[in-house]
């Protein structure tokens, strides 16, 4: 990383000295770069508008980071306030022991503390009886408007006040007394979901009681009004929980450390320990649990934030890679038409170096402009997305539903810079070559002709790249990095081209190493799997950049195929058709740039349809395999659980089943480890089932042990030993990368209820193919009574219905029917539809994003078009001379254009299925996935840029066709 | 009897940059019959090439008539003139023009797909007239694959493959070698002699010697118009000694006046 580091530094610090040095003292080259720039506004717009695009792309994923960063964060001032840490109780009535335990050892650094009682709960409005027409939160039809799962909180408002040093973030400043009797104080969430205000009613339903109260006040969102949704009287949940079932009340007691919202998290490490200790000291280190939470947010938030910053750079590497070439194009385009002019200044005495400098600090102005607008512009690309992601999760329940936008002046810099730093090499680097003209061609405008020797130097570059292609492919497979292992060989084969061309036709040679690479590309990841194992983004990128490269190579060969089918045009009339082709086709470098520009985006666009549409295709097999013969799971509220006899009036339920959920701490210690420490402990859901629950079929299996003749017998197994488990193979696999393994089968996972620290191990028999409504880990149902003791509630149930009805329907009226017990119904086939649409809409919101590299790409083809006709001016008064008509030059010019755009779009839109078809037919995404032709993406993507590309090649086209022949050929004689 | 192929009468045309205005053509009065190979001498900016593109339709006239085959082409709307142009008229420029990422052939096929010759036809004529220009083996190669002659040798082969009624020359030898010079004007000659009407412009006397007729332009008016040893003798030149052209000068054209 360090050495990759310099390769970049090292040149990129030489460029920005020279650029600034030869601003401050080379007053000629200032002088030359600053009026060039003047003369020519136009060119000099372009230049930095395309420069600007790739540094927008690049901020706004920053941008982006930042908002889910800050939203994240936003939460630790609205839902936590002065909380920090949290110590929980196994035992409410222990709460004061354990409150008083602290206090009496209060750590170093806390400057509060805070007990409280909270039990979930089901919270209707108004009169739970009150009749019908109105609708529950989840958009049921019929019944009232109830919040299935809600926090109901006691805690002395005045004490709460107090807590930590500001009154105003306990949220509770200006609420009042504790609350009395029958009143109530809403949070403004809860508030709103029911639609209640300041004298309504609510009812609270847990432990097979009704409470209703009267509401007295609506408090914000923020600190404790955040960290619960219901305020009562003391002793409320207590009464209500007496003699009842359900999960017992919890009792907490809040921490809030030095400092404020945000900085007093720094003092968590310490005031944990501080806290466990104190704990240990009251001999009540069991049944205790210190969560450091307010540190966990914002670990989250760094962590998410990072996550999504850096799939969208990754994502913008493809549009930044556009924008490089655009960028070389631009240059190479301004150098020809300065040619003659740089011819003079080296005839005068200019030194090539000269030449590379005034186009570097030309250029370098330019960049400079650039980099600042398309920071700016970048603040508003990322909002755009941030929007766009509001729309996807809309209606998704979460703590997320609304993001904070947050642009910072860090990520602005940070973006801006690196959008310079890619527009400074670019364009030093091209102008380097730039310079490398001969003195008297470039006076006399000549063109350069084909070297007829391959020099020793670019031999000896050409060597040393082979051997760096080998080495970065050897070190890729050796030490599993998929992207040496994908570029290497591309690398070598690419870099030998000149040698072997000493021996073989180059034409076929550079054919063949682009066939090789392109190959390599496809079937490395089946030929080295686990080089691939753990690759992210950046393996596709890797990948799209070698097959587009690859494909441009191959196309650029395929000239003579192309001559071919120019004269067969020429033979049926296509005069235009025919001059159209014959420039790219001579232009190969030019030409395989655009080709690139448009194909590497088109290339990604494509992949990430097929991918969507395959897994859309797949609903109804995912959701059979998920269900287990189930239509649907109704989770209820723990403290208040539905029961079979709850939904046996409803005549469409055939047959129900229930779970015991819950959660605990988890610890993976793999088999081949069994002495191990495992992993750091996790809180995952745990779900303990009997054979019950196989009453309808068996969920699908996508491993067991081999002992096991068929799935039904792996479960049946597992029903009956408490030692067993059976989960998804992500088990615990919150943070890591998507679809990774975390798990083997054989692996044991050690499960502690964090409330009474009793420990459980279970070995893993099995894996569910995908744990849709996340059972988490799942073993016999009196194994899981046992270590969660009386938190382990029977709040999920299945249902089947009969033959004929329709599912969605009896889900509504189970919501509606239970509101009471917190019922929240979901079929199988809405949950996985849901859950690929939003994996859809992520898609389609990364094509749009990609789509600002094809802006940049179809910018580049009218760019290089108004070129041509600057270029071609002498030759369109040729060929008006000898009586082409305007209109034929214009379509000629359309031609050429739409011939590269289709070029382009084409190779992108075949690499781009036949990779989703390979990818989708392995098992890099879990199981094969039958490929589904995406018709409709592909239509789109033919249809759109295509239309665009000839839309920027109409000006350039009619101001080719309005070129007067004797005005033409007299600037040019 | 010879025919008139263009009549031109009170040409004049006016070039205007912003304010200023600069009349490079005063009343132009030329006739030009068949056959004839009229060489256009003068001075540099004095008006040779602005009369080339307008009375050939290149450009536009500000007053007067150009008529060729009796039709006057400044009446003509931009796409019946460009038509006419492909039909009636070859082009030679100083600098080649050849179309750079075409091949020789190619080149000289392109005025034959204009005017609608089906292509097998058209590449059996470009092939011929190249061989006829000494380029038969060379049809495949790319300008940039060609010397100076040869170019410019294609470029009067892609002129001539229409049989046009007649061929403009602007400078045709301007960027050539005296030797290669020669063999370029040779193949002009040969093309005269088989018929070909040409205009040609040159600062060249040797050239400008070896037409038909000679017809020196001067601040935008043709000041001689006749035999060109007429007109070279008047400047005080003896004859073509150490020019490109033909050793000795045409006889005097008959029936044709300025």
């Amino acid at each position: 990383m360090i050495v990759v580091g310099l390769l970049v530094l090292a040149p990129l610090a030489a460029v920005v000295g020279s650029t600034l040095f030869d601003l401050a003292r080379r007053r000629s080259l200032r002088r030359m770069a600053l009026r060039n720039i003047v003369r020519r506004p136009v060119e000099a717009l372009l230049v930095v508008v395309g420069a600007s695009l790739g540094t927008a792309i690049i901020t706004s994923a920053f941008v982006v980071g930042d908002t889910l960063d800050t939203s994240i964060r936003n939460l630790g001032r609205t839902d936590y306030g002065p909380i920090d840490e949290v110590v929980e109780t196994d035992d409410v009535g222990r709460l004061d022991e354990v409150a008083a335990a602290v206090r009496a050892d209060l750590p170093d650094r806390v400057d509060g503390t805070l007990p409280l009682v909270w039990a979930p709960a089901a919270v209707v409005a108004g009169d739970a009886d009150a009749g019908t027409g109105t609708e529950t939160t989840d958009g049921s039809p019929t019944g009232p408007r109830a919040e299935p799962d809600a926090r109901v909180l006691e805690v002395d408002f005045e004490d709460a006040r107090a807590f930590g040093r500001d009154p105003a973030a306990t949220g509770l400043a200006d609420a009042g007394a504790t609350p009395t009797g029958d009143e109530a104080v809403l949070a403004e969430a809860l508030a709103e979901d029911l639609d209640v205000t300041v004298g309504d009613t609510v009812e609270v339903f847990a432990y097979g009681e009704r409470h209703a109260l009267t509401v007295r006040d609506v408090l914000p969102r923020v600190g404790l009004a955040g960290y619960g949704s219901l305020f009562v009287a003391p002793g409320t949940i207590e009464a209500m929980a007496a003699g009842g079932t359900g999960t017992p009340p919890n009792g907490e007691l809040l921490v809030s450390n030095d400092g404020g919202v945000f900085d007093g998290a720094a003092h968590t490490d310490e005031v944990v320990a501080g806290l466990e200790a104190a704990l240990a000291d009251a001999g009540l280190a069991r049944g205790q649990v210190v969560e450091p939470v307010k540190q966990d947010l914002l670990d989250t938030a760094r962590e998410d934030s990072a996550e999504i910053r850096d799939l969208f750079s990754m994502l913008g590497i493809f549009s930044s890679l556009v924008g490089v070439l655009l960028l070389v194009n631009l240059f190479v385009m301004l150098a020809e038409e300065r040619k003659s002019e740089l011819g003079m200044l080296r005839a005068v005495g200019m030194k090539r170096n000269h030449l590379v400098r005034l186009f570097g600090l030309e250029g370098g102005l330019y960049a400079l402009v650039a980099a600042g607008l398309g920071a700016l512009a970048g603040v508003g690309v990322g909002r755009v997305l941030i929007l766009a992601v509001e729309g996807i999760f809309a209606d998704e329940e979460g703590d997320l539903s609304e993001l904070v936008f947050d642009a910072r002046p860090s990520s602005l810099l940070t973006g801006a810079l690196i959008g310079l730093a890619i527009s400074l090499l670019t364009v030093w680097g091209t102008s380097t070559r730039i310079a490398r003209l001969n003195v008297i061609r470039a006076i006399r405008d000549l063109p350069e002709p084909t070297a007829r020797r391959t020099s020793v130097v670019k031999l000896l570059l050409a060597s040393l790249g082979v051997v760096l292609g080998g080495c970065m492919t050897a070190t890729g497979i050796g030490g599993n990095a998929a992207v040496p292992t994908l570029v290497g060989p591309a690398v070598a084969f690419g870099s030998a081209v000149p040698l072997l061309s000493l021996l073989l036709p180059r034409r076929g040679v550079a054919a063949a190493a682009g066939a090789a690479s392109g190959l390599w590309a496809l079937v490395a990841v089946a030929a080295v799997p686990d080089v691939f194992d753990e690759a992210g983004m950046e393996m596709f990128v890797a990948q799209g950049v070698v097959l587009v490269g690859a494909g441009v190579a191959l196309v650029s060969q395929a000239d003579r195929a192309w001559a071919w089918l120019a004269d067969r045009l020429a033979d049926r009339g296509g005069l235009a058709s025919r001059l159209a082709m014959a420039y790219p086709l001579a232009r190969r470098v030019r030409t395989g740039i655009l080709l690139a520009m448009f194909s590497l985006v088109i290339f990604t666009m494509t992949f990430m349809s097929a991918l969507g549409d395959a897994n859309l295709q797949q609903v109804p097999a995912m959701a059979r395999d998920a269900s287990g013969g189930w239509d649907m799971w109704v989770d209820s509220s723990p403290t208040n659980p539905l029961t079979a006899a709850d939904v046996a009036d409803d005549e469409d339920v055939a047959a129900t089943a229930t779970l015991v959920h819950g959660a605990a701490d988890m610890s993976i210690r793999a088999a081949d480890d069994p002495d191990g420490e495992g992993t750091e402990p996790e809180p995952w859901p745990l779900s303990g089932f009997d054979t019950s629950w196989l009453a309808a079929g068996v969920p699908k299996l996508s491993e067991r042990l081999d002992e096991f003749p068929d799935d039904r017998a792996a479960l049946e197994a597992i029903a009956a030993d408490p030692s067993l488990a059976v989960a998804s193979d992500t088990l615990l696999a919150g943070d890591g990368p998507p679809g990774a393994d975390t798990v083997e089968l054989g692996d044991e996972v050690v499960v502690t209820d964090p409330a009474s620290g009793r420990e459980r191990t279970f070995t893993l028999v099995a894996f569910v193919d995908v744990d849709w409504n996340y059972n988490g880990l799942m073993a016999a149902r009196p194994a899981v009574e046992e270590l969660l003791g009386p938190d382990a509630v029977e709040s999920r149930m299945y249902v089947d219905v009969v033959p004929g009805a329709d599912a969605e329907a009896v889900a509504h009226r189970l919501n509606a029917a239970g509101v009471a017990h917190g019922a929240d119904a979901t079929t199988f086939v809405a949950a996985v539809e849901e859950e690929m649409q939003e994996l859809r809409s992520i898609l389609r919101l990364m094509q749009g994003y990609l789509g600002l590299g094809l802006v940049i790409g179809i910018a580049g083809l009218g760019v290089v078009m108004v070129r041509a006709v600057r270029e071609r001016r002498r030759q369109i008064g040729v060929l008006r001379a000898m009586g082409f008509s305007a209109k034929v030059v214009r379509r000629a010019f359309l031609a050429e254009a739409g011939f590269v755009a289709v070029q382009g779009i084409a190779l992108g839109i075949g690499l781009g299925l036949l990779v989703s078809y390979q990818m989708l037919n392995s098992d890099v995404f879990g199981d094969p996935l039958p490929f589904t032709m995406p018709w409709p993406a592909v239509a789109v993507l033919l249809v759109v840029p295509g239309g665009a590309a000839m839309l920027a090649t109409l000006a350039p086209a009619a101001q080719a066709a309005a070129i007067r022949p004797a005005a033409a050929l007299r600037i040019a004689e | 009897m010879t025919t008139t192929i263009l009549s031109a009468r009170a040409v004049r045309k006016v070039y205007r940059t912003g304010a200023q205005q600069v009349e490079a053509l005063r009343g132009i009065d030329l006739d030009i019959a068949q056959g004839e190979l009229v060489t256009v001498m003068g001075p540099s900016g004095n008006g040779k090439t602005t009369l080339l593109n307008c009375l050939s339709g290149l450009d536009d006239i500000d007053e007067g008539t150009v008529r060729i085959d009796g039709v006057d082409i400044h009446r003509m709307s931009d796409a019946k003139r460009t038509a006419h142009r492909a039909a009636r008229m070859g082009f030679i420029f100083q600098a080649f023009n050849l179309v750079p990422v075409l091949s020789a052939r190619e080149n000289v096929e392109l005025p034959l797909l204009v005017n609608g010759v089906r292509p097998r036809d058209a590449r059996r004529r470009a092939q011929a007239v190249l061989d006829r220009v000494g380029l038969a083996d060379r049809a495949g190669h790319r300008p940039t694959e060609l010397s100076g002659g040869e170019q410019q040798r294609v470029a009067i082969a892609r002129a001539l493959v229409t049989e046009p009624a007649i061929v403009w020359a602007d400078e045709p030898t301007g960027n050539l070698d005296s030797q290669t010079a020669a063999a370029v004007l040779e193949v002009l000659h040969e093309a005269h002699q088989a018929g070909q009407t040409l205009v040609l412009v040159t600062h060249d006397r040797g050239i400008g010697a070896s037409g038909t007729r000679l017809v020196q332009v001067r601040d935008g008016r043709i000041v001689h118009d006749g035999h060109p040893a007429a007109a070279l003798e008047a400047d005080g030149v003896a004859g073509p000694a150490g020019t490109v052209g033909p050793a000795a000068a045409p006889p005097s054209p008959e029936g044709v006046s300025a």
